[in-house]
């Protein structure tokens, strides 16, 4: 280096860095300016003396009420709302971590359009005006050339609203198709609703674990899949006396605190039930004055279930009779106070998902554990203002010939099936659909057969998607929209209709990063430019403040009685007051309603195909640091738990010759191969079965952290089975053999299986 | 004195690339490079410079990419090593705005950008501000730029990056020689 020439620069230098000001280039001295307020230096660091602001949490669904502290303009700490009756002062792992997701370098910045190959990429960075403009332009053009039909919404969570009333403005039928109810809690919210005639489970659920005396989980394994207030109430629950009856092939967090442990055969819960209300009936241990006044059809539900005996169900589910008797008799006792939980993701085998949440309705209602402490309560109804920022009128669904909505009985009621949508994306029938959007979900991980996605993707004409980070969907992405991250936000107003209900806000506590938007701006952009008429909201504020109107409320109001205020609430109802929200104002025991629709009014055993020969089935649940793949990315949630592991029996293991920590790749009916995992050797899961955490093996190398790391499930799920109810899809009718270096292990019978099963074939079709 | 117009220009380099006509900024990117003693450098503009590329590649470098930002140009990121936006790197930075009686313009980027530091620099040597700049850039630019260049040089950039790069960090050391910063 020659110091005397960068001194006295060379005229070409000096000329040319003339000229290159003069061009106008950003940055450079315009990037500061005078210093207008006095700037604050060595004020006291981390959250001491932080500004406050209430608002509400999303790094999951439950969305507990937070406190955000934020010093000299930069968030430093995320605590709970003290005046929240159901988290106080307490977050989980994910809530400290929305620290984490604001300052992620990893997140969208800025409106991108893609410059390369689909799955390639590459992007540019584009104007708002620009992203937008485009997006406009593609809808308008799609529903000229292909009708209003062919345009279609993936979408989940509080973001996607606003978005979802342009969708329903422009006709089309698939307005939502919302992986988190048609690949998740679909099946269960129908059973609910038909059975007693509200949903006890959704993004809420209904059920006093925290004064009941004993609790039955199938499957659910609260502690792994952590939802603050519901944790808290489950270990309030037990740590009053409340018995624990556990029904799961592994022996999860909870089922390691059961009282009984029934490490049933997976895909053979329903036989389990119907033999317990079987016994339940045949051994009077019902709640007859409770049956009689506020329950129909008994006598059917007798006559039908009478076949179902434990002898039976113990051979069918690999139990043992006297430990089923055991526990139906545990939870008899604690009757009404008894809490039949009534589990949130549904999409297990297809056919019988809706009966097995049917059944667990039935039997709470047998119990009279409905509208009691310690069962099932009632919402509270809370009043604030539901708003529509598009006119009713302006969002008809244009006529169709052949429905999407039709292929099911019960779909229409909640949307249009996620797997009909990208079979006809990839068929083009009953209709073409040629433009998506996406927003808030991972479409790659959340709906069965990313394959099949993908192949869907690549005949769109477009498709665009609102993220925070950038996750599989983006990558494949025409378009991508930057959402402000929820600290940056407002949104709808949280009305929380549990035990002690509640209202509060989602509010900023910062200003969005880069040129992030809220997704109301968004929307309200979008819909100018297609002359879509509505958001006649100043701003976001407006838009909430009306809504707490309702409840003689505003943002203001609110943040000076701490962010929240609590309501009186009505949980446990009984004689007048008890009034069940069906047509018919009963429980329904058996449901007419499907019987007219060629479906079982009541439950029947349907056996669920076992693996095929030499495979296992593959299983799957929720790591108690993250949320699905959203959280996979976040510094520290990545630290706690960056990989998951595939849980084998320590038999089969000792048979296959792997030993714990190995790293082993899983390969499924259909050829598909994961991508590495370690083991864990534990006796704690059945031989039969294989299990995993969703969300890890992120394939998206825009996702510094996660990407790669474990295997995910859902690229071994490409053979499901629709729920014949709404076309749900089946998440649990996978089979996997194990990959050790090169070689292909057959997996080893060690659980002989009844002939009352038949076992699945190697490629097992498509329902 | 050192000249603070290459600061301001590097500073301009290290944005988003939305300028019409490319010519300039890599004319003088290769002749402040040819200053530094780079040799073997192309003066001519090169068909990688077209306007679209260089978008391209500033979004995979420093905005969002396959395999993830490979060289994010915030000091936050790098200083305390915790790899997120937004903590000691960023307090750091705008305390020495703040010292020097200024606040960043409102841009959509974050302050403690490269963009912004390099400008800072170029602020504090047009003033005169030598005590502040000696201690800005030992005790603050120095603790993460060069892990940032050195992410930079191994991300397999364009070449106009690649120089860029080379030609900020031959900037940064050479002002320590010069001024006699510690």
């Amino acid at each position: 280096m020659n110091r005397r020439r960068f001194i006295k620069m060379s005229t070409a230098t000096a000329l040319t860095i003339a000229a290159s000001t003069m061009d106008g280039l950003p940055g450079g001295a315009g990037l500061f300016r005078k210093a207008r307020a006095e700037t604050a230096v060595g004020k006291a660091t981390g959250s001491m003396g932080a500004k406050e602001t209430t608002s509400v949490c999303e790094m999951c669904f439950w969305r507990c009420p937070i406190v955000a502290k934020v010093t000299d303009g930069r968030l430093t700490k995320i605590e709970g709302n003290p005046k929240s009756p159901v988290n106080g002062t307490r977050v989980c792992a994910r809530g400290n971590s929305g620290v984490q997701l604001l300052y992620d370098p990893d997140r969208i910045k800025y409106p991108m359009k893609r410059v390369g190959a689909r799955g390639e990429g590459k992007w540019a960075k584009i104007s708002w005006d620009e992203a937008l403009g485009e997006i406009a332009h593609n809808m308008e053009t799609v529903k000229k050339k292909y009708g209003p039909h062919a345009l279609a919404y993936f979408d989940h969570g509080a973001s996607a609203e606003n978005l979802r009333e342009i969708f329903m403005a422009t006709g089309t039928e698939n307005y939502t198709s919302e992986p988190a109810f048609f690949q998740c809690v679909g099946p269960a919210a129908l059973a609910y609703l038909e059975t007693l005639g509200y949903i006890a489970t959704g993004t809420r659920q209904y059920n006093d674990m925290a004064h009941a005396k004993a609790i039955l989980l199938v499957g659910s394994h609260i502690g792994e899949n952590v939802h603050v207030s519901h944790v808290r109430e489950f270990i309030e629950g037990l740590s009053q006396g409340a018995k624990l009856v556990v029904v799961d092939p592994r022996l999860s967090m909870a089922a390691g605190k059961a009282t009984i442990h029934l490490p049933i055969r997976p895909g053979t819960d329903n036989a389990l039930l119907l033999a317990w209300i079987n016994y339940v009936i045949q051994n009077n241990l019902y709640n007859k004055a409770f049956v009689a006044n506020t329950c129909e059809g008994f006598d059917r539900l007798k006559e039908e279930v009478k076949g179902y005996s434990l002898e039976w169900a113990a051979k069918i589910c690999d139990l043992k009779p006297d430990g089923m008797k055991a526990a139906i008799e545990l939870l008899a006792k604690a009757s009404p106070n008894v809490n039949i939980h009534p589990g949130r993701h549904a999409t297990w085998y297809g056919k019988g998902d809706v009966g097995r949440h049917q059944l667990y309705a039935i039997l709470s209602a047998l119990f009279g554990a409905v509208g009691v402490p310690g069962g099932l309560y009632f919402p509270t109804s809370v009043k604030v203002g539901h708003v529509e920022c598009v006119e009713q009128k302006s969002k008809q669904v244009a006529p169709i010939e052949k429905s999407l909505k039709d292929i099911y009985p019960y779909s229409a009621m909640f949307g249009t099936p996620t797997a009909d949508v990208i079979k006809a994306m990839v068929t083009g029938k009953p209709y073409p659909i040629k433009l998506l959007g996406v927003n808030g979900v991972n479409i790659m991980q959340t709906i069965p057969d990313p394959y099949e996605t993908m192949k869907a993707i690549k005949n769109l004409d477009f498709i665009f998607c609102e993220e925070i980070m950038a996750g599989e969907t983006a990558i494949w992405s025409d378009i991508i929209l930057p959402e402000a991250v929820y600290l940056e936000r407002y949104d709808g107003v949280y009305a929380y209709e549990g035990l002690t209900p509640y209202i509060t806000v989602r509010q900023p506590v910062l200003p969005p990063m880069y040129e992030a938007k809220s997704p109301y701006w968004i929307a309200a952009n979008l819909a100018k430019r297609l002359k879509v008429e509505g958001f006649p909201y100043k701003d976001d504020k407006a838009y909430v403040d009306d809504q707490l109107a309702a409840a003689d409320l505003s943002i203001d109001k609110l943040n000076r009685e701490g962010g929240l205020v609590t309501l009186k609430g009505n949980p446990y109802r009984e004689g007048k007051d008890l009034k069940i929200g069906t047509d018919s104002g009963k429980i329904k025991l058996a449901v007419e309603a499907f019987a007219d629709e060629d479906l079982d009014a009541i439950p029947k055993f349907e056996p669920t195909p076992a693996p095929p020969k030499g495979y296992t089935r593959l299983i799957y649940g929720r790591s108690p640091v993250h949320t699905f793949t959203r959280t996979m990315n976040n510094l520290w949630l990545n630290h706690e738990v960056p990989e998951n592991f595939l849980w084998l029996n320590d038999t089969v293991a000792g048979k296959l010759g792997i030993k714990n920590d190995e790293t082993v790749r899983l390969e499924n009916q259909d050829g598909k191969r994961s991508t590495p995992i370690k083991v864990l050797v534990t006796p704690g899961i059945r031989p039969d079965a294989v299990y995993m955490a969703h969300g890890f093996g992120s394939q998206s190398p825009l996702l510094t952290r996660a990407y790669g790391k474990g295997a995910a499930d859902g690229f071994l799920m490409t053979n499901t089975i629709a729920d014949p109810f709404m076309g749900a899809t089946s998440k649990r009718t996978n089979f996997v053999k194990i990959v050790k270096g090169d070689t292909v292990l057959d997996i080893p019978e060690i659980v002989p299986l009844p002939e009352e099963i038949p076992r699945a074939g190697r490629q097992v079709q498509a329902g | 004195m050192a000249d603070p117009h290459p600061f301001y220009f590097l500073s301009s380099a290290f944005t988003y690339p939305e300028y019409r006509e490319p010519r300039p900024p890599v004319a003088v990117l290769l002749s402040l490079a040819h200053d530094l003693g780079l040799t073997g450098l192309p003066l001519e503009t090169h068909e990688s410079f077209a306007l679209q590329q260089l978008q391209a590649e500033y979004v995979r470098l420093f905005v969002n990419a396959p395999g993830g930002v490979p060289s994010p140009p915030y000091a936050s990121v790098y200083i305390q090593g915790k790899g997120i936006l937004k903590q000691q790197g960023y307090e750091q930075a705008m305390a020495f705005y703040g010292r020097a009686g200024l606040e960043p313009a409102e841009t959509s980027e974050c302050e403690d950008h490269i963009g912004h530091e390099l400008a800072f620099i170029g602020h504090l040597l047009d003033h005169g501000q030598f005590e502040l700049l000696d201690e800005f850039v030992a005790g603050h630019v120095m603790a993460w730029s060069p892990h940032f260049f050195q992410r930079l040089k191994t991300a397999d950039p364009a070449y106009f990056y690649l120089i860029l790069g080379q030609v900020a960090e031959l900037c940064i050391n050479h002002l320590i020689q010069k001024e006699g910063l510690r």
